[in-house]
């Protein structure tokens, strides 16, 4: 691979397509909507003028948003994922490898048990357990006098594991008939209600965290060469990975929060970008910005219009995400 | 730069000390080996020496004052054993990675700074690798990127944790000659350990011999490499017999040199 | 060049700010001027704005019992346009060949379990929605069309069944003469408590299985419709413990076995003359007294699973007590009660085929 890389060429290109994508996104639905009309919907809104009917609210209230909640969600559990498998040194990590999935899990099912599930009664919750499940994962590690990268990953399994047992209580508390399907609804992940109410919530939190973890990607690479080289070549690494930790948990609880747990997304996709643009966490992170975000906003586009049914987004992620990681294997550095 | 150890301590937890009363002198544009067998503590003395490690007891000065991480870090270039990343970096992303002490935390690395690695990689022979992945390196080649990148940020003191240990003879020739030249050329203070007395004798101007006595206590020796490498030395600290001897090269410069005779 | 991707970057970034930080509130629907609009309070207390029912042309149930309770009223202007495929399976499906002849090509594809999908189900253009519960609004809540929720966190088969029929007919306004259910309830308790008098001996232990799948055995337990109904009929609930609370508790045989009731009811799952039969691998029922005394009942199947509340509710009572204590019944046949119960109600005239496909949804009429 000693090829040069020519990643100006492949941002712009990324980033084009990206957007070309999102704006195709809003054409195409279950719902027939002229081409024309989507156009004029779009000058409407943005100019301010009162657009009325149901293409209206197609476009403008059910597309919209979900096209931006996707292409948030996807982008930030990306550069998310790509930060971890930096700072853990180990490209098989996720996200939500310090257990935030099944603490946002434990949240909403919570949330659902307690009020029946309105749509903001999950949110907090989610958001909140998601945090406290990483905060446990990091006290847990800490029992030890040193802190590693490997004593934090045993550390969020067990997290994971409890709020994983957690969750199956709260199943088999909850009624049948209404709580217990919301429950696994809402575990398997969804893009079908987004609005904008709850993207205005949550985007501030997932471009934010999306934001500082870009700017801080160049250091990155020091910490994925370890704590003792880290700290040879001059950076402490302890205080870097806490933010870095702290950053990627409120991006994937945010996430979590609104879409359920969609999984996969934050593995694969630094994987493969790293295919193109090398380990560099420089160019990483740009890179699965854009390409995650892209990802979602296919899979998602697939679950809303090919059948007449919605199909949860965190399947179609798994089993879009299964031949991708054996591509990924097969033509990674991997067990060299 | 000028190194000085004074009654250096250190054991790790609930195990016995695995160096005890260490003590050097290293002035600057000199070279100090630290020879030993394996597993006597050498990699541990050097993390000590970078602050990566704290003394128990005793204390590093650095040009007379007391030695502090975050003030002399970056002053200092360190070359660990060299080892393949998890991650497929090219060289010229690895040796980047030397600078990090100078780029900030929001920072990316500038037109200068990539000058200045393309400048250390023809310094060290090995321009042609700059785009290279480090994971399609020989063990030689990426030894000198280790040490590009230890080199990268100009320090005045290297710190080389046995450069040549995994080298086939001409890496071995190579990578002593390049520490010989930066001590002699640019001043630089260095700092190696090696389990080769033959490559100590060579190089170093004085040498640390770190060992156990009968008792099975860490001991240490210190002083000018030649009065330090001596037959009865190697005898205690590395229980072979061997002869020290003088060889004249083809070009009428003599060197010494140690052969194991048992 | 590395400029050029942060700009990229920031720019993505940017107009996903931009984009989200210009949103407007949701437009509502043109039809918004109309003065006829009238407000309705559903079941969790939410105040819906809902055109006059004359208006309501096309409604969408996902609520699944709701299906058959609608056509029930037999409204002429009103047409189920989507409905959840779940309504048509735990139905006596004869009888809703009579008051929803049409129900085989009511579309269901728009939803996955409860979660709608969005666009599809616009395009079934309903005026009104009826859910059960927050978790099947999923996929409505940026749908500019009125949802009403028929939850109701209450287990008494009387208030539940009562307030849905109310809230049904408040949204609609059949214009039929039907006494309110309440009224029907107050007859059939009185009629229960005269039949219970005549009980000798002590009360029957009875159980309700709310689902099994001939590995996990559920029973209804405290704080359950099925609790409600035995304790209505004169029964008790063996599975009414402090530690067996709601709906699909698991049990083990062992269980079972300790409890031994006198008398059980299947809501769901495998059917009564199974557990008769010894029919199901791996679960010995012989050893306990309801299958050896042969009491062992399907809950019958009408407009909707009599076992949960439903407008044949007040029926339901009175099955319940002619099943477990049969010796009160004396003279009063159940098959003529229901008969008229339906003519009163539905104005459906009953025939035999009807009842028994209701009373034995299996098809195993004893004797």
């Amino acid at each position: 691979m000693g090829i040069k890389r020519n990643n100006g060429l492949l941002y712009a290109l990324l980033a084009i397509s990206l957007l070309a994508l999102m704006f195709l996104s809003l054409f195409i639905g279950r719902y027939t909507v002229p081409p024309g009309m989507v156009v004029s919907i779009l000058l409407g809104k943005i100019s301010g003028i009162t657009v009325t009917g149901t293409e209206a609210t197609v476009v403008w209230d059910i597309r919209l948003p979900r096209v931006l909640l996707c292409v948030m969600v996807g982008a930030g559990l990306s550069v998310a994922g790509a930060a971890f498998q930096g700072i853990f040194q180990n490209p098989l990590v996720s996200p939500d490898i310090l257990g935030v999935s099944y603490g946002a899990g434990f949240g909403a099912a919570l949330g659902i048990l307690f009020t029946s599930g309105g749509a903001g009664m999950t949110m907090v919750p989610a958001f909140g357990f998601g945090l406290l499940s990483v905060l446990l994962a990091y006290t847990i590690s800490r029992i030890k006098k040193v802190t590693s990268p490997v004593s934090l990953v045993l550390a969020g399994m067990i997290v994971g594991f409890f709020f994983n047992a957690l969750i199956s209580l709260v199943k088999l508390v909850a009624d049948t008939d209404s709580q217990l399907p919301a429950i696994t609804y809402w575990l398997m992940g969804s893009f079908a209600n987004t609005t904008f109410a709850e993207l205005s919530l949550i985007a501030p939190l997932i471009v934010g965290g999306t934001a500082v973890l870009l700017l801080l990607r160049w250091r990155m690479n020091i910490l994925s060469m370890g704590d003792e080289e880290a700290y040879s070549l001059g950076i402490n690494p302890g205080r870097l990975r806490v933010a870095i930790i702290a950053l990627a948990t409120v991006i994937t609880a945010a996430s979590v929060m609104v879409s359920g747990i969609v999984g996969w997304v934050g593995l694969i996709i630094p994987n493969i970008c790293r295919m193109f643009t090398g380990a560099d966490h420089k160019h990483l992170l740009p890179a699965s910005l854009f390409m995650g975000g892209m990802f979602l906003l296919i899979l998602d586009f697939i679950a809303r219009v090919v059948t007449v049914a919605e199909i949860p987004i965190g399947i179609l992620t798994a089993i879009a995400g299964v031949p991708l990681f054996i591509y990924v294997y097969k033509y990674s550095g991997w067990g060299r | 730069m000028e190194v000085e150890v004074r009654n250096g301590h250190f054991g790790y937890f609930r195990q016995e000390d695995i160096l005890t009363d260490i003590s050097f002198r290293l002035p600057s544009a000199q070279i100090l080996t630290i020879l030993g067998q394996n597993g006597i503590g050498k990699t541990t003395l050097l993390k000590c020496l970078l602050g990566i490690l704290p003394w128990q007891k005793g204390r590093t000065l650095i040009d007379s004052e007391e030695m502090n991480y975050k003030k002399h870090i970056n002053r200092i270039g360190y070359v660990p054993q060299a080892y393949r990343f998890v991650f497929p970096y090219s060289v010229e992303e690895t040796v980047m990675m030397g600078l990090a002490g100078k780029i900030g935390a929001f920072s990316l690395p500038t037109g200068k700074d990539k000058e200045q690695v393309r400048s250390v990689l023809a310094e060290m022979g090995i321009a042609h690798l700059q785009k290279r992945l480090c994971s399609q390196l020989s063990g030689g080649q990426l030894q000198l990127v280790f040490m590009a990148r230890g080199l990268v940020k100009n320090p005045e003191l290297m710190i080389l944790d046995e450069p040549e240990s995994h080298l086939d003879y001409k890496n071995q020739i190579l990578v002593l000659k390049m520490l010989e030249r930066l001590t002699r050329v640019r001043g630089i203070s260095c700092i190696i350990n090696t389990h080769h007395p033959d490559h100590a004798l060579r190089i170093s101007d004085v040498t640390l011999m770190q060992g156990r006595n009968a008792s099975g206590e860490a001991t240490s020796l210190f002083g000018p490499t030649a009065d330090i490498i001596t037959e009865d030395n190697i005898k205690r600290f590395f229980e072979v017999e061997s002869k020290i001897i003088t060889i004249e090269r083809s070009d009428h410069t003599k060197f010494n040199t140690l052969v194991v005779t048992l | 060049m590395k400029k050029s991707m942060v700009t990229a970057g920031c720019c993505a970034l940017a107009a996903l700010f931009i984009t989200v930080g210009g949103w407007q509130a949701p437009v509502a629907g043109a039809a918004d001027t109309t003065d006829a609009f009238r407000t309705v309070t559903d079941l969790q207390g939410n105040r819906v704005r809902l055109p006059p029912a004359k208006d309501l042309h096309r409604v969408v149930i996902i609520a699944p019992p709701l299906v058959s309770w609608f056509a029930s009223f037999r409204l002429p202007h009103t047409e189920i346009v989507g409905a959840n495929s779940i309504a048509f399976v735990d139905v006596n499906t004869k009888l809703l060949d009579h008051i929803l002849p049409q129900w085989r090509s009511i579309p269901t594809g728009f939803l996955t379990g409860f979660r709608s999908n969005t666009e599809e189900l616009l395009r079934l253009k309903p005026d009104v929605i009826l859910v059960y519960g927050n978790f099947q609004k999923e996929g409505l809540e940026a749908v500019p069309i009125p949802v009403l929720d028929f939850y109701l966190g209450n287990h008494d088969n009387e208030v539940a069944s009562v307030a849905r029929t109310k809230l049904m007919r408040e949204i609609f306004a059949p214009a039929d003469s039907v006494s309110d259910l309440q009224h029907e309830w107050d007859q059939a308790k009185k009629q229960a408590s005269e039949l219970l008098a005549k009980r000798n001996g002590p009360r029957k232990k009875g159980m309700m299985i709310s689902s099994n799948t001939g590995d996990t055995i559920m029973v209804l337990g405290l704080h359950s419709c099925g609790d409600d109904w035995l304790k209505k009929s004169g029964l008790s609930n063996v599975a009414n413990v402090p530690d067996s609370q709601g709906a699909g508790r698991e049990i083990t045989m062992e269980q079972l076995y300790a409890w031994n009731p006198d008398i059980i009811y299947v809501f769901r799952g495998i059917p009564a003359a199974d557990y008769l039969k010894g029919n199901i691998a791996g679960q010995d029922w012989r050893p306990i007294k309801a299958v050896r005394n042969g009491a062992v009942y399907d809950m019958p199947l009408g407009l909707a699973n009599w076992g949960a509340p439903n407008p044949d509710s007040p029926l339901t009572l009175l099955w319940m007590i002619g099943t477990a204590y049969p010796e009160v019944m004396g003279e009063v046949d159940f098959a003529d009660l229901m008969k008229a119960y339906y003519a009163r109600r539905y104005g459906i005239a009953l025939n035999e085929e009807l009842i028994e496909t209701t009373l034995y949804p299996h098809g195993n009429k004893k004797k």
